[in-house]
């Protein structure tokens, strides 16, 4: 068994790495296409300027030869290195995605641990009370949260409590501690919390209704108890099959609540990077987005077969 | 129990902190917001506004802005005295491989002695090799600044002075430790601008030499490593999210530096801008989003506030384009370029678009440049140097009518079949109008669109992102497309220099390809300012090129005005610039902060504000 799951994890590291290789050569390739360059500008740069800087930055040399620097760097350990951004002068890529990064992975993180205590809570009570008026309306408000586009729960959140009652600020933007980062976490935390209890609750109905629930209520443990051990245990798999794309997809880049709240996230360092053809920066957020993701869909895979024995590898 | 007690501790320390608060004058501080993170506060790499407004702040140069009354005035800044005199200055210019000296016998010698004690943010001397290091650094092609020409006023010295042989460096001398001289072959009227312009503030050389070993402009991305030597200097940098400034205390006239923090918070949303403005949490917002200007005007009188700018919002043709294929030379292309920007509907587009008080143009170089006659260039534009401009602004019904009337009247000369009942032209072919993606470009072009679809003329909108659009316009690839400049200094040289067939901003492609060789222009090549005896018959070289090369060499402030209208007269007559308005700067300020000021260059000047 033990076996089977070291070759498991090896087969999708393998595969991981290759659609690595791929995602960056595919975007070092596309990014030649587009038109427009980095020393584009309003006011022409001089001949002779634009040559320095090619020549400084290596864009003087053959195409071919930048993408094997790329690929070298891309998968330099332990962390790639991207050289410097063409657009923000004296700053090195690892460092803007850095900065980025740890603002989407705080929010991230806490919208995800919240969505999944919430979503845990909330879903088990509903199953256990199933069909009463708390049922209900949990069941009504996580179908509207699952609905509504998060613009539009954000800018709800945004008017009443920072607008209005001004219990916080409107954005980071100019605002010192972590006051502003409140709304940002909870609007992130809406949809995965939302979906997290509906996804409990219809799994936790599953599991009371089995055989093996009944049989160790019948053997006299506290209902409690068997709830907790026996059926949180399975009632949670789909959960974790969620969570880890969720959780890889809030961090890097719920993009529109960074929008909204004005976060200094790693998103708007994506959009911003392809609108000035910053191409050391494009090639980090694409390779850090894709990273990320290959990642956290390992982790949550690999987290699923290690719950329910029953996956089949193949 | 416990708890209780540290309760009270919180409680007694928060008091403490409270009186604290409460002892002495009260702090005076601003967050405003004007853009989202500057691409360089490195002086000789910035080229943006914002970040020139918070380089004023952080640094100074040897001219500085101020208020007197309600006009802005240039005062020394670092500099004690800047004398000058008429010198044989030297020049270097390429010649093959190398450099040849040009001798410029009417040349001027600057001479610049510092302040005394004038100290950097970290204590050390300024001096007068700062300032030879800076100017060399800012001006070397190899830097890559946006802006290293901008010292192209200022003599060349020879190559291998510098440790890049293959750029000059500046005919800088130092004469003692406060002492420095520098040459310029035509002494520019706008010099002292450009001693104040963040590209001529001075950097520290030990704080390059320490961080900058790898990439340039790495140590102004940091408070810790970044020196200043103006007003403040930075206590913050929360990369995307707030810049801190706070008083330097080292600055010579630190005494009058009134406000003692400013937050630059760092966002282009003009949504949340306003936002946190009406939440109060931003005293000053740049930008607010267009479609709520009315309301913003209506409900905040004294805080929505229109300031003059010195730009321009035009339409550029392609002169080679082919599209408009009746027209078969130069002369009849002019005609219908000229036919097109008739039609246009300026009053419409500014009152009903634009809602920030643009003015309606009828001229390229915009107003609030001055002229050395008196008043603004604008007042002298136009043929009859009379201040109307080379077509009527079409600010009445009737004014607009005759503008139609005459365009209708220059496309049926150029052949063009006109339906006289219907009113509308219908063999004018389709032609595409070229814009960068934005609602307000996009709002411009869909007026263009339906205006001239009045008159049977088919205009398709395409529109391209920033980037590709500014690469497909300067390599002409286009019919016609939206355009803009704004000024780096108040000279009208700063809008005219940039058509000669050399520029790299030569979108029209003037002198370029097919054009070469349409030897169509008359211009005024004797100066006397007399439309008559114009030289007739002529290419854009030996037109525009040769009015802007005179004006470059002309000493005598009158004379050279003259040339310069001249040369806007043959640019205008292409009809290949169709100007739509001046822009405008709009901000919007909070009522109790006194003291602030702007530029027309879009500066703003937070120091010697009043918080009350």
């Amino acid at each position: 068994m033990a076996k089977k799951i070291i070759f498991y994890v090896l087969k999708r590291l393998g595969l991981g790495i290759l659609t690595y290789l791929i995602v960056v050569t595919i975007t070092f390739w596309v990014m030649q296409l587009v038109p427009g360059g980095p020393w584009t500008r309003e006011k022409a740069l001089s001949d002779a300027v634009i040559a320095a800087l090619n020549q400084r930055y290596g864009l003087d040399q053959p195409l071919f030869v930048q993408y094997l620097r790329y690929l070298v760097n891309a998968i330099r350990l332990p962390v790639p290195d991207f050289g410097v951004s063409y657009y923000y002068k004296g700053r090195a890529v690892t460092d803007i995605i850095f900065n980025g990064f740890k603002v989407s992975l705080g929010v991230g993180a806490a919208a995800a641990v919240l969505a999944l205590v919430v979503g845990l809570a909330l879903g088990t009570y509903a199953a256990t009370h199933q069909n009463k008026f708390f049922d209900r309306a949990i069941m009504v408000i996580t179908t509207a949260s699952v609905a509504m586009p998060s613009f539009v729960t954000a800018l709800i959140l945004l008017y009443i409590f920072a607008v209005n009652l001004h219990v916080v600020p409107t954005s980071p933007v100019g605002a010192e501690g972590i006051g502003p980062y409140v709304l940002p976490v909870i609007a992130a935390s809406l949809y995965p919390t939302a979906y997290i209890t509906r996804l409990v609750r219809s799994s936790t109905l599953d599991v009371i209704g089995q055989d093996f629930m009944r049989t160790a209520k019948s053997k006299g443990l506290k209902p409690d108890r068997v709830l907790i051990k026996h059926g949180l245990r399975n009632s949670v798999t789909p959960v974790i099959t969620y969570f880890g794309p969720m959780f890889a997809s809030i961090i890097t880049g719920s993009l529109v609540i960074e929008k909204v709240y004005q976060l200094p996230g790693v998103g708007r360092e994506f959009i911003r990077s392809i609108q000035n053809r910053d191409y050391p920066l494009i090639m980090g957020t694409t390779c850090l987005l894709a990273l990320l993701l290959i990642i956290f869909t390992l982790i949550s895979d690999v987290a699923y077969i290690i719950v329910n024995p029953r996956v089949d590898f193949d | 129990m416990k708890i209780r007690k540290n309760s009270w501790l919180v409680l007694a320390g928060t008091a403490a902190m409270a009186l604290a608060a409460c002892g002495g004058p009260k702090s005076q501080s601003l967050t405003v917001c004007l853009a989202s993170e500057p691409q360089s506060l490195d002086p000789a790499l910035n080229s943006a506004v914002d970040g020139a407004t918070m380089l004023v702040h952080l640094d100074s140069g040897l001219y500085r802005y101020q208020k007197k009354g309600d006009a802005l005035e240039l005062t020394l800044d670092l500099a004690e005295e800047i004398s000058k005199a008429q010198a044989e200055v030297i020049d270097h210019e390429p010649d093959g491989d190398g450099w040849k000296e040009v001798k410029y016998p009417n040349g001027t010698r600057y001479t610049v002695k510092l302040r005394k004690g004038i100290k950097w943010s970290d204590g050390s001397a300024i001096t007068a090799d700062d300032f030879i290091y800076s100017w060399n650094r800012a001006s070397g092609a190899s830097l890559g600044g946006d802006y290293c020409y901008m010292f192209e006023q200022i003599a060349d010295g020879v190559a291998h002075e510098t440790d890049d042989a293959a750029y000059p460096s500046l005919a800088l001398k130092k004469v003692d430790d406060r002492t420095f001289t520098f040459d310029v072959m035509v002494d520019v009227p706008y010099m002292d601008q450009l001693l104040a312009f963040p590209t001529y503030f001075p950097v520290q050389k030990a704080a390059i030499d320490a961080n900058d070993s790898e990439e340039a402009g790495t140590w102004a991305t940091n408070p810790s490593t970044f020196v200043s030597c103006g007003a403040y200097k930075m206590s913050a940098w929360e990369h995307n999210s707030y810049i801190t400034l706070v008083k330097n205390p080292n600055y010579w006239d630190a005494k009058n530096i009134k406000l003692d923090k400013i937050t630059f918070a760092l966002s282009d949303d003009d949504n949340a801008m306003l936002a946190s403005y009406k939440s109060g949490e931003y005293q000053m917002i740049d930008s607010v989003p267009n479609e709520q200007i009315d309301t913003l005007k209506k409900d905040f009188p004294n805080e929505f506030v229109i300031a003059g700018q010195m730009g321009t919002y035009y339409i550029s043709f392609n002169v080679n384009s082919t599209v408009f294929e009746k027209a078969a030379d130069e002369a009849a292309r002019a005609k219908v370029r000229r036919a097109l920007g008739l039609f246009i509907d300026r009053e419409y587009i500014v009152k009903e678009i634009g809602k920030a008080g643009q003015i309606p143009a009828n001229a390229f170089v915009s107003a609030g440049l001055s002229d050395p006659a008196g008043g603004e260039f604008v007042d002298h534009n136009g043929k009859a140097r009379d201040g109307k401009g080379y077509y009527d602004k079409g600010e009445t019904d009737e004014a607009y009518a005759a503008n139609i009337a005459e365009a209708v009247a220059l496309l049926k000369e150029v052949g063009y079949a006109y339906d006289e009942t219907q009113k509308k032209f219908t063999d004018f072919p389709a032609f595409k109008y070229l814009y960068n993606t934005s609602s307000g470009h996009q709002a411009i072009a869909e007026n263009v669109r339906d205006t001239l679809a009045r008159y049977g003329i088919t205009v398709n909108l395409e529109n391209q992102d920033w980037s590709q659009f500014l690469q497909t316009r300067k390599e002409g690839n286009y019919d016609v497309a939206r355009n803009g400049w704004v000024a780096d200094y108040d000279d009208p040289s700063s809008y005219l220099t940039m058509w000669t067939t050399v520029s790299g901003n030569n979108d029209c492609q003037f002198g370029k390809g097919d054009h070469k060789d349409a030897a169509v222009y008359e211009a005024d090549l004797n100066n006397n300012g007399t439309i008559e005896d114009n030289e007739k018959n002529l290419t854009w070289a030996q037109s525009y090129d040769v009015l802007m090369n005179n004006a470059a060499k002309e000493t005598d402030p009158a004379k050279r005005f003259q040339i310069l209208h001249a040369a806007e007269d043959v640019l205008m007559s292409t009809g290949a610039i169709c100007p739509i308005y001046y822009y405008t700067d709009i901000y919007m300020l909070k009522s109790n902060v006194e003291g602030f000021f702007s530029s027309p260059l879009g500066y703003k000047f937070f120091m010697y504000c009043n918080v009350k």
